[in-house]
């Protein structure tokens, strides 16, 4: 049953031909049309649908025939497409600015934070909180690297343990 | 020998506030006693809203600690500028600031003669909020200023705590004053409120925000903004799981 032969009935005179496609009514708008490549005839669009829906769309046209890109083109004018692209080479590069200098203060943050911390560690040992040696308590305070304060403190020890020996 | 009769205290001392949260107080006496490491005849004057948090250790590193009649509110800062014992310049300094530096002795000298308020500028790379709209924005750094003791200034201070707790007002259908079209989470902020004061309030109150950064320096600030000199007054943040931690 599965291997049965089917012939298939063709009447010439019944054919019909699919006529020229016809030109369907498009059903968004072109917006914030940008050049990614000029010289390619590379352009980024939005389409906006009735419906609130945006997609992007990525129009080129290697040979001179695409229907969009002469579209985009007729109604937004190459100068419109132009100014489009040198607004969002600028809005692109503040942002990747804000984001260097968001990077960059964390950083600064982090490493101000683990110097603090180091203070506070040297002010929560007891010899150090209840030293009357001010010059080194001043300059563990004043220290500007994890390595100062260390430092300083281990100073501050000594002295501290030199004194006990000799009282 | 501190001297606690306010009658005694000099022209100008600092004053450091904390409420709600034991962590503020740690704070606030780790701060006085960086000031007084540096400057020992400092006077400071901390104001806490919870009696049984000083310990009498408290008393080496400030001259006088008043909790009486110190409201159990988020901003009893607010509350407590009005209420300064020190009748020239008074500093005020977030409890979470430590004092780094000997410079600290000329704190007062900062405060022309011409002015009443002193801050210094918000970074705003380094802040939360600062633009409120594209023509407004805050730029006086609220934790840490010079103030003078005169009747416009004292004003102005209880009108910010005033401000404060009218912005903040709410009930069941929301809050109860408008704000304008500023957003609701700037209410939350006394750096917002004082900025209305001195910008739409009718105070007289002369003052500028252009203080060198080293008397307020913020984490996360750069260290170009220094131009070549010592921070001054270091300006940390207590992480949030610290605050709710009981004093050691």
């Amino acid at each position: 049953m599965a291997n049965e032969k089917v012939v298939l009935e063709i009447d010439p005179s019944n054919i019909t031909t699919v006529s020229d496609e016809t030109n369907k009514k498009k059903n968004f708008v072109y917006k914030d049309p940008y050049w990614s490549n000029k010289e390619a005839k590379h352009m980024i669009v939005t389409l906006e649908y009735p419906d609130g829906r945006k997609s992007t769309a990525s129009i080129q046209d290697k040979d001179g025939t695409n229907p969009d890109y002469k579209a985009v083109l007729e109604e937004f004018g190459e100068e419109v497409l132009d100014e489009n692209t040198a607004e969002g080479v600028k809005r692109r590069d503040d942002q990747i600015k804000k984001r260097l200098e968001r990077k960059e203060t964390e950083a600064v943050r982090a490493k101000q934070e683990m110097l603090f911390g180091a203070k506070l560690q040297a002010f929560e040992i007891d010899a150090v909180k209840d030293s009357d040696n001010i010059k080194l308590k001043r300059l563990i305070r004043k220290a500007k690297s994890p390595m100062e304060v260390q430092a300083y403190t281990t100073i501050l020890l000594m002295e501290t343990m030199d004194e006990q020996k000799e009282s | 020998m501190n001297k606690r009769n306010p009658e005694e205290f000099p022209e100008n001392g600092f004053i450091i506030v904390a409420s709600l949260k034991e962590r503020f107080y740690k704070a606030a006496i780790e701060c006085a006693e960086s000031v007084k490491l540096f400057w020992p005849e400092a006077h400071i004057t901390v104001f806490v809203d919870h009696e049984e948090w000083i310990k009498p250790s408290d008393w080496n590193h400030a001259d006088y600690i008043v909790h009486w009649e110190v409201p159990k509110h988020i901003r009893a800062k607010l509350w407590a500028l009005g209420n300064t014992p020190y009748k020239g310049i008074t500093c005020y300094l977030d409890a979470d600031i430590v004092c780094q530096h000997e410079d600290v002795e000329k704190v007062f000298d900062q405060l022309p003669d011409d002015l009443d308020l002193l801050f210094t500028k918000i970074r705003p790379y380094n802040a939360k909020v600062t633009k409120l709209s594209n023509t407004e924005e805050m730029t006086a750094h609220c934790g840490w200023f010079l103030y003078r003791n005169n009747p416009h200034t004292i004003k102005l201070m209880e009108d910010w705590y005033g401000e404060y707790i009218a912005q903040n007002l709410h009930n069941n259908h929301g809050y109860v004053n408008d704000i304008g079209d500023y957003p609701d989470d700037v209410r939350k902020w006394d750096t917002f409120t004082m900025w209305k004061l001195l910008e739409y309030g009718d105070t007289k109150v002369k003052w500028k925000d252009d203080l060198h950064v080293r008397w307020n320096f913020v984490n996360g600030y750069k260290d170009s903004e220094l131009e070549d000199e010592e921070i001054v007054f270091w300006h940390y943040t207590i992480p949030e799981h610290e605050i709710h931690l009981k004093r050691k």
